[in-house]
């Protein structure tokens, strides 16, 4: 079973929503309408929005507005991919040509910036600023992309700093969605203290899952290579442990961004290999024990549906 | 400008955290505070000049990120920043009318820009929201 099949989430409604947004401007040219539907709705893991509706389980909401929640998490996240595409120099998303092959690098930025103010218009347009800017802050996300760009190839990164960029990366974000949608639905404040912390350490192992992925899924479900992080000079966890390995560690420092392939497959064949994903694994496994803890003492039937997902993510393996 | 907490906040940003100068919109700051002064509705110059010349600031790194490739992934995301900043500023004082303003009305600038067109009517926009927010007592 699936997350979206665990959470009752409805994918048609989630889709017919984004539609619905999507569809409203007469004034989008229809071919940038195309594009964007075909991202939009190609297999996305849709983790934000179902976590919109997880969260709106904890009190008594109107599923139409929702699910219009879920569909705004789901645009930005998608503007997001827009942006991303562009300074990964990725060609494909989801199979398909990115935007910024098709459109050219400043067409598909403003693409990318017209659906983000489309989502803000329509967080306006349903009155829902408070369940979406109080806890979503898009700043944090963008921060953290800077740093991240600042530690391209930097070893010296720690474990701490690691941490606080996956937080700010993946796991407000996962965060805000949960707590949007238990808003939406009345949720009292200790039990939002609860889904928060709890989708804060959910989201961390969620990412350093991610993490670990890059170096030890095959190549065809990844749809990239093996190690990708590594060759754009993202440090991750596997590698930040694999730095205390002395067989290893010279290697890696020697990395950069002229380094020749075989250096970084060299490094990466030996990180995939050892002990240093299971450690990676041990890692992720403490946030989601935090995560479980968080929701300790929290007295609600759907309960047993948030550890349920915890253990789901604990066998995660694409 | 120069005194601007939120145009200040940006700039030392911009310099502690990436290798790109500020692209200050000095013009689009004067025009907004112009404007204000116009309309009696000089309460608002801080927030509102700052929110408005930013927002161009933002514009001019994503239209000028294909120029400079060596450092286009953080023209890119300071664009992202910096608009995001626009918008956090505005809830923080829980200004709701102009957020909505500002969302509408910029995605008319991106739909304008991808059409061709370089039609803006932000600064129109803006003055119109204040002014029927005093007509309705609110101040």
């Amino acid at each position: 079973m699936d997350l979206a099949s665990l959470c009752n989430f409805n994918k048609t409604l989630l889709e017919e929503k984004i539609k619905a947004i999507i569809n409203k401007d007469p004034n989008l040219p229809e071919h940038y309408r195309e594009h964007l539907s075909q991202l939009l709705f190609s297999s996305g893991k849709r983790i934000r929005p179902i976590f919109t509706v997880l969260g709106s389980y904890f009190g008594n909401a109107d599923q139409d507005q929702v699910y219009n929640l879920a569909a705004i998490f789901e645009l930005i996240h998608t503007a997001s991919l827009i942006h991303d595409d562009i300074i990964d120099k990725a060609e494909l998303r989801r199979g398909k040509p990115t935007l910024h092959t098709i459109y050219g690098t400043t067409n598909a930025l403003i693409l990318g910036d017209y659906l983000v103010s489309l989502c803000c218009e329509t967080v306006s347009n349903f009155e829902f600023e408070e369940v979406y800017y109080n806890d979503f802050h898009l700043t944090d996300l963008c921060r953290s992309e800077i740093t991240q760009q600042r530690l391209l190839f930097n070893f010296d990164i720690t474990y701490e700093d690691y941490i606080t960029k996956t937080k700010n990366k993946t796991a407000l974000l996962i965060a805000a969605s949960l707590l949007g949608g238990a808003k939406l639905a009345g949720v009292d404040e200790k039990t939002l203290k609860k889904l928060y912390i709890y989708g804060i350490n959910l989201g961390i192992s969620f990412q350093i899952n991610d993490d670990i992925l890059d170096f030890t899924q095959d190549t065809t479900h990844l749809g990239k290579p093996n190690g990708a992080d590594l060759m754009n000079g993202n440090i991750t966890l596997p590698v930040i442990l694999a730095l205390k390995d002395k067989k290893i560690k010279k290697h890696i420092r020697n990395l950069s961004k002229q380094s020749p392939i075989e250096d970084f497959n060299y490094c990466i064949n030996y990180i995939k290999n050892s002990k240093w994903i299971k450690k990676s694994h041990r890692i992720s496994r403490k946030y989601l024990k935090k995560a479980k803890k968080a929701i300790k003492g929290l007295k609600h039937d759907k309960k047993a549906l948030l550890i349920e997902i915890l253990d789901m993510l604990d066998k995660r393996t694409h | 400008m120069m005194n601007n907490p939120y145009i200040q906040y940006i700039e030392n940003y911009i310099k502690e955290n990436t290798p790109l100068p500020f692209l200050k919109r000095e013009d689009k700051y004067q025009e907004m505070v112009k404007a204000l002064t116009d309309h009696n509705l000089t309460d608002y110059i801080e927030l509102v000049a700052s929110c408005y010349s930013l927002f161009y600031t933002g514009l001019d790194y994503h239209l000028n990120a294909y120029d400079n490739p060596e450092h286009l992934p953080y023209a890119i995301l300071l664009g992202d920043f910096i608009s995001s900043y626009v918008a956090e500023i505005l809830y923080k004082h829980q200004q709701f009318e102009l957020l909505k303003t500002f969302a509408h009305t910029t995605k008319e600038i991106m739909l304008n820009l991808l059409n061709g067109t370089s039609d803006d009517n932000l600064l129109v926009n803006i003055i119109n929201t204040l002014k029927s927010r005093c007509n309705n007592g609110f101040s």
